[in-house]
């Protein structure tokens, strides 16, 4: 397969849509849940301390040009202990994605559509993103491109119709929470937020031209993203108020059925779920390309595409496995992810650099 | 029975789809993952069907981080 | 030859467009307008209002069936009634249009805590229907009465829920969401409206009711019903009513009557008004500032007055502003005396204005509230006098 480009409008627009991802739909509630209404607070530092993170991965893809991670992994940490760390980050990316799939089915299932298994979901998105991994990077950032101008209209909206009901008491008191519970709560949401942009360091050195302003591409697409979600979540918190946000499945939907605009702008709300389906399959669609195309890079295939179809189907089967119910994806997100990510996310782009730099050292 | 079936001719169906290309151009390295994969996604497919318990890979991964968590559960709380 | 076949592929997708795994079809769902809760020997009994569809529709109603009809159905808790109930209808019930929902007396002074997590928890009740308590009778004998005009009793009961909310400031009208935040924040208090049965509740049922010029059974709101954490306590008057709505700052509009220095009465609507409401605590000590301003206009004149002096106006106002001081005073002492149930938000106020002193008097609230010192000031603005500006039917005599 040629080698495929984007440009970095594509990469910024990407990389919001990815940053937000299912945050959109989950954060309200687990933030909430222990900081209650200055879930706000710990969002908006979340953002910021994001952008440390970004800066990780930036330097990481500065060292690694025209290299995917994967490739970077061997080329930098050797070929037996880059295999092995690659077959491991595959491995993530592919967990995730199937985490995400069952997510995604869960949501229309137990919101919209109570009777239809979870698989049915499951099935129709993944058709979706197996003939997008397949028509290739490009394509899809293409797809990005067109589907950014709609979701701003549609958050812009959302946003404008359900302000009458903010009522501005619920986020009062400001700061009650104690510090400790506050610094986890931005520790939570900084792992859900920012880490899997770690999946991006696949294509970013590698199939973005210009490289210079890409950086400043993906600085502004997380900016973007942070705005979207510190937005959604003070208005979760002004609109439905603490208690009630914190308990709610998915406040954002709750959110979404609250809109109603002189009696006849009612109901909209499975617009507005437009809104998370796109970033959700954004992230599931990078998750996926990130783990065929890391696969066929550790087993030095060129061209991944005969892999999409049977790693589709193994998808399905795993996105069944790997979350018995809610409560379990739940607990896994709310405990395990943080720790579990931050492998992936910081230390091995630790390691990379510490050890590109070692080596450059001794070579000269 | 009826999606074990149904999951058997999707699995010939992707077969029938990508073999003759792999065939075709002697890419012999990529045919055996693609039969390997395909194996892997059809029996966990049916294995799901047959409602048989499959262990649980997020498990695995929640056993070796426990410890992590607990101790930032502990120490932020 | 890929062509016809991506054609084929994409017209066979087409079949799926008619319907999907969870279709319900119009004709399978039995709209609920109206949902009734009483408890009768220690089970939930239902009362469901469905519309009867052939008779509302503007085309040709026969008039002979009722335009709505009801089931009931008793069960261990509100779901498990609710299932048994499609035991009765010949469809399955559809709770997304969902206009009312009736507490029965008997229930409300229970607790409504059990109601309340499934309607919070189903996916296809949503938010926007108003929650009513009935006085003197169970929600089953309210959702038996037809009313005129409104061929669905439901849409009368929320009409003049809200009218009534708006105009008479009497009611309240409360959703489900408002309802759960206030039941679980700290004071844990509420009010719900409360709509009593005038005449003979076994006449409501009857046709007969709606054929008459005079309505013999009425469905009337009564004013609000107070509840300490989730249990009925008791109920606040008109007058008592229209002070909360004050001190919540939902009041819209609503009648004053003074009555002027030479004897008669003058009253006065109010079009606007806003409360701020501030807690402090000093040195322990708990205490709320209200402060209301409200503008008027001058609605209808009872006695002889000259309305073009200033001094006048002045006078009104400052009559205006006591009556209203003297009604929040009564409602206040409703429900700090009486009942004892916060339900005005004080606590949240004080909660908001300093979170670490209220941790410390958080335990100590149940009794340190009907004690709370309440200071109230209003100020009244007359705005317009209508458009007459001295009545020439009670001119002062030259």
């Amino acid at each position: 397969m040629d080698k495929q480009m984007i440009s970095v409008r594509q990469l910024t627009i990407i990389v919001m849509f990815f940053s937000i991802g299912t945050a959109i739909l989950i954060v309200p509630a687990s933030i909430s849940q222990e900081i209650k209404q200055d879930a706000w607070i710990a969002t908006f530092l979340g953002v910021i301390l994001s952008l440390l993170v970004v800066k990780l991965f930036i330097i990481v893809g500065n060292i690694t040009t025209n290299l995917t991670l994967v490739e970077a992994f061997e080329n930098i940490l050797g070929k037996y202990v880059g295999k092995l760390i690659s077959i491991a980050f595959v491995l993530f990316t592919f967990f995730a994605a199937g985490e995400l799939l069952y997510y995604l089915g869960d949501f229309m299932q137990s919101a919209v559509m109570p009777e239809t298994p979870i698989v049915a979901f499951g099935i129709m998105f993944m058709l979706v993103i197996c003939y997008g991994v397949y028509l290739g990077i490009e394509t899809f950032a293409r797809s990005a491109e067109i589907l950014f101008p709609i979701f701003v209209l549609i958050f812009v909206l959302f946003v404008i119709f359900i302000s009458p009901q903010i009522d501005i008491k619920n986020i009062q008191p400001i700061l009650e929470s104690r510090t400790k519970p506050l610094i986890h709560s931005i520790l939570l949401f900084t792992s859900i937020f920012s880490f899997p942009l770690v999946v991006m360091l696949m294509i970013f050195p590698a199939s973005v031209n210009i490289h210079k302003s890409a950086s400043k591409g993906i600085y502004i697409g997380i900016i973007a993203g942070g705005i979207v979600l510190v937005s959604m979540i003070t208005l979760a918190i002004l609109v439905l108020g603490a208690p009630n946000a914190s308990q709610m499945s998915y406040p954002s939907y709750a959110m979404a059925q609250r809109i109603s605009i002189g009696n006849i702008l009612e109901r909209i709300e499975i617009i507005m779920a437009f809104l998370w389906i796109t970033t959700i399959y954004i992230r599931t669609f990078m998750y996926f390309y990130a783990s065929v195309l890391g696969l066929s890079q550790i087993l030095k295939i060129k061209d991944y595409r005969p892999l999409v179809l049977p790693m589709g189907m193994i998808l399905i089967a795993i996105s069944l496995i790997v979350h018995p119910n809610i409560i379990h994806s739940n607990t896994f997100n709310n405990e395990i992810w943080l720790p579990y990510s931050s492998v992936f996310a910081i230390l091995l782009p630790l390691l990379l650099v510490v050890v590109a730099k070692f080596r450059k050292i001794k070579s000269e | 029975m009826l999606p074990t079936i149904g999951i058997l001719v999707i699995s010939t169906a992707i077969s029938l789809f990508e073999m003759p290309n792999l065939l075709k151009n002697n890419k012999t390295k990529e045919l055996w993952v693609f039969i390997i994969l395909l194996l892997i996604g059809t029996s966990l497919s049916i294995a799901l069907c047959l409602k048989v318990n499959l262990p649980n890979p997020l498990d695995w991964i929640t056993f070796i981080f426990k410890p992590f968590s607990d101790f930032i559960m502990t120490t932020l709380k | 030859m890929k062509r016809i076949t991506i054609i084929i592929f994409l017209l066979s997708l087409t079949l799926l467009l008619n319907g999907c795994w969870s279709k319900r079809e119009l004709n399978e769902l039995a709209i609920v307008m109206a949902l009734g809760i009483d408890k009768t020997d220690d089970e939930f009994e239902v009362t469901m209002q469905i519309v009867n569809p052939s008779e509302i529709s503007s085309k040709q109603p026969s008039g002979k069936n009722s335009p709505v009809v009801s089931y009931h159905a008793k069960g261990k808790s509100l779901f498990e009634a609710l299932r048994r109930t499609t035991a009765l209808t010949p469809r399955k019930p559809y709770f997304s249009h969902l206009q009312m929902l009736v507490i029965g007396e008997e229930l409300a002074a229970d607790g409504i805590n059990q109601s309340l997590d499934f309607l919070a928890r189903d996916h296809e009740v949503r938010n926007d229907f108003y929650i009513v308590v009935a006085d003197q009778s169970t929600a089953k004998e309210v959702l038996n009465v037809l009313t005129p005009i409104e061929k669905v009793p439901a849409n009368k009961l929320k009409n003049s829920n809200e009218g009534s909310q708006k105009s008479w400031a009497s009611t309240s009208t409360i959703q489900l969401d408002k309802l759960i935040n206030n039941l679980s924040s700290d004071g844990k208090s509420t009010v719900l409206s409360t709509i009593e049965i005038v005449g003979d509740k076994k006449l409501g049922i009857d046709p007969t009711n709606v054929e008459r010029i005079e309505t013999p059974v009425i469905l009337v709101y009564t004013g609000l019903s107070v509840f300490k954490e989730d249990k009925l306590v008791g109920q606040l008057n008109e007058e008592e009513s229209q002070g909360y709505n004050f001190i919540q700052d939902e009041l819209k509009s609503t009648i004053e009557i003074m009555s002027c220095p030479k004897g008669g009465n003058l009253s006065t609507e109010i079009i606007k008004s806003k409360t701020k409401v501030k807690g402090k605590i000093i040195n322990g000590t708990p205490s709320i500032d209200v402060t209301i301003n409200v503008d008027q206009n001058v609605g209808e004149v009872e006695c002889d007055i000259d309305l073009s002096k200033i001094k006048t106006i002045h006078m009104i106002n400052k009559s205006t502003s006591k009556l209203i001081k003297d009604k929040i005073k009564k409602s206040l002492d409703s429900i700090q005396k009486k009942y004892q149930a916060d339900v005005v938000g004080f606590g949240e106020a004080i909660h908001r204005a300093d979170p670490k002193e209220w941790k410390k008097i958080k335990g100590n609230w149940e009794s340190l509230f009907p004690e709370l010192k309440v200071n109230v000031k209003v100020n009244v603005n007359t705005r317009g006098l209508g458009t007459v500006q001295n009545s020439l039917l009670y001119k002062t005599k030259e």
